[in-house]
């Protein structure tokens, strides 16, 4: 068990000294938060919306932009037929980018964390709840990130049979942004809409954490709930499509 | 003493055992014809079977360096694919250190290695050592003895300054011999080579022939080899095993493979008298100067020796060249003797 985890830990602490040996990238990443966050700060004065309407944002765009790449990730191993380099090692080809996925995450939630609670303060001059609240909102955007991955994962198991990913990509995403609630929260939204996006899982990936730190009214019950059950749904179909996906595959470049 | 008599029995046994192995595949057909047609083949898709692998054996014996070599699309990668456990034969029976690799690969994946001349296995930003210390930790090795072993690796593939480098400012030979060092790293049995040297220049080809090598017989790691570069075979390995269209050419070892197949021979001479005059049916002369004689022997009529005695009769010989044909050209006339069956 103790190996297992060191497997586990030693993939995440070299996906974290990856990420922190790219600071090009990371600076990149903070600048393009920064963007989106000033320009929706500048929208949404022009209607007088409430200040919580940017703290929201500022929450799932955090949320997003944390999420590496992992589909593309995927796609590209099966895709390269690097994934055999992968298999030939005593550790699960999913996992292991997962956990990989996970490192680099942490580094990317840290940096742009501390950007959203500096700029939602600098921007909004205030603060939408107490420390507690954050804390456990944080502990529930991880979990929404897991379950956002799930959904990465799935997409970039599609290459075995699709090889390009991209069309899914850009479908993952609108669905992210429609039925997650990325810009306004799903209150706003039609009773249909509502009911629709809440029976897709993008709500409990950006919706739930956003509302639970901006001080909204969730059911954090029902939500945990939900998050388990698509986390069980998604993760059942990714080891049938793993399995299957394998069986079937010719690496490239034979 | 456990673990003695494991490795007294690993190496009193094949390493490799291939046995009437097939792998067939099944491709989609292209749809054709009217728009109807077309619509139906995309919803009830008909295949075709192309057999990649067709009723191969072989053996390889526990330290035996083997090429495994044939031309593009002959089988070779699907062949490794079953033998690491990655695809799954579609008949025949494959054992690998005396494990079936698809059913045991994780528990085979402790025992073998892979060097994959095209693809990477190392952190492109980060120093080589994070790397080696990420797959010391995937493949359980000691903290401690890791350390003893990467300390002898790097001293003898000569890195060990370049093991806190970044990965992206390593030229491509330096960063060749990281790689090898990485699939090394847990004392494969087996390791599996694929175009270990490809885009190298010929120095660094050299060093990481030698070293392959090397490592190889101080340690008694069988290898499998494919690559379509003639010196890897000929500096790495001892028996050659050609494959094409999925069957079997030849498995011989390279001495003989030489021998058996030589057709012609050339002769080169220096003598002390000035002027050779040679005519002879069956013996080709290539070049001819003052002292100098460049002959090719055809094998079928003459052999070398007879010719040579010859010339010593005749001849004051201050030196004698034989050469034979590049061991490229013998592999290419086994190609086109495959195509032509």
């Amino acid at each position: 068990m103790a190996k297992i985890s060191n497997k586990y830990w030693a993939s995440i602490d070299i996906a974290i000294r990856h990420q922190l040996a790219q600071r090009g990238q990371l600076v990149g990443r903070f600048f393009l938060y920064l963007v989106i966050v000033y320009l929706f700060h500048q929208v949404f004065n022009s209607v007088q919306a409430p200040a919580s309407r940017l703290w929201y944002l500022a929450i799932t765009e955090w949320i997003i932009l944390s999420a590496p790449p992992l589909a593309f990730q995927l796609a590209e191993d099966i895709n390269s037929g690097q994934i055999a380099y992968f298999m030939l090692r005593p550790m699960h080809f999913l996992s292991l980018r997962l956990m990989e996925c996970i490192g680099a995450f942490t580094v990317r939630f840290i940096l742009l964390g501390v950007s959203c609670v500096g700029l939602g303060i600098y921007l909004t001059g205030y603060f939408p709840t107490d420390i507690l609240t954050w804390l456990i909102g944080i502990c529930f955007g991880i979990l929404s990130v897991l379950l956002y991955n799930a959904i990465l994962i799935l997409i970039g198991l599609c290459a075995f049979w699709l090889r390009d990913i991209k069309t899914l990509i850009y479908l993952n995403l609108t669905a992210t942004l429609c039925f997650g609630g990325l810009i306004v929260p799903l209150s706003f939204y039609s009773p249909l809409v509502k009911t629709i996006s809440f029976c897709t899982p993008y709500p409990w990936i950006l919706w739930w954490p956003a509302e639970f730190m901006t001080g909204g009214h969730v059911n954090v019950f029902l939500a945990l709930m939900s998050w388990g059950i698509w986390m069980v749904l998604l993760w059942g179909l990714i080891i049938f499509l793993y399995r299957k996906g394998i069986q079937s595959f010719v690496i490239e470049g034979g | 003493m456990l673990l003695y008599g494991c490795l007294y029995k690993i190496r009193l046994m094949n390493a490799i055992l291939v046995e009437n192995l097939r792998k067939c595949f099944l491709t989609p057909l292209p749809s054709t014809g009217s728009f109807s047609q077309r619509i139906k083949n995309m919803l009830r898709p008909r295949y075709q079977e192309i057999t990649a692998v067709n009723n191969i054996s072989f053996q390889v014996q526990a330290g035996e360096r083997v090429a495994f070599i044939g031309p593009n699309g002959a089988g070779k990668s699907t062949t490794i694919k079953i033998l690491t456990g990655i695809m799954q034969p579609t008949s025949g029976c494959v054992k690998v250190l005396g494990n079936d690799p698809a059913a045991d690969r994780k528990c085979l994946a402790y025992q073998i290695g892979a060097v994959f001349g095209q693809r990477s296995q190392l952190w492109y930003h980060l120093p080589v050592q994070e790397t080696l210390t990420l797959l010391a930790a995937i493949y359980d090795i000691p903290k401690r003895e890791y350390q003893l072993r990467l300390k002898m690796l790097a001293e003898k593939f000569n890195v060990t300054s370049l093991l806190t480098k970044p990965v992206r400012q390593l030229s491509l030979g330096e960063r060749m011999r990281c790689e090898i060092i990485a699939s090394f790293l847990h004392k494969p049995a087996v390791l599996f080579l694929d175009e270990p040297t490809i885009g190298l220049d010929i120095t660094a080809k050299a060093i990481i022939r030698d070293l392959i090598r090397k490592q190889s017989e101080q340690e008694g790691v069988t290898l499998l080899l494919t690559s379509h570069d003639t010196d890897d075979i000929e500096k790495v390995c001892d028996r050659v095993i050609i494959i094409d269209q999925g069957q079997l050419l030849l498995d011989n070892s390279l001495h003989n493979l030489k021998t058996q197949y030589i057709k012609k021979r050339v002769l080169s001479i220096i003598t002390e008298e000035e002027t050779i005059v040679w005519k002879k049916s069956g013996v080709l002369v290539l070049e001819q100067s003052p002292h100098h004689l460049k002959i090719e022997i055809d094998m079928m009529q003459h052999t070398v020796e007879s010719v040579v005695s010859e010339l010593l009769e005749n001849y004051t010989l201050k030196d004698l060249t034989i050469e034979g044909p590049p061991l490229e050209a013998i592999i290419q006339m086994l190609y086109v003797n495959g195509k032509n069956k």
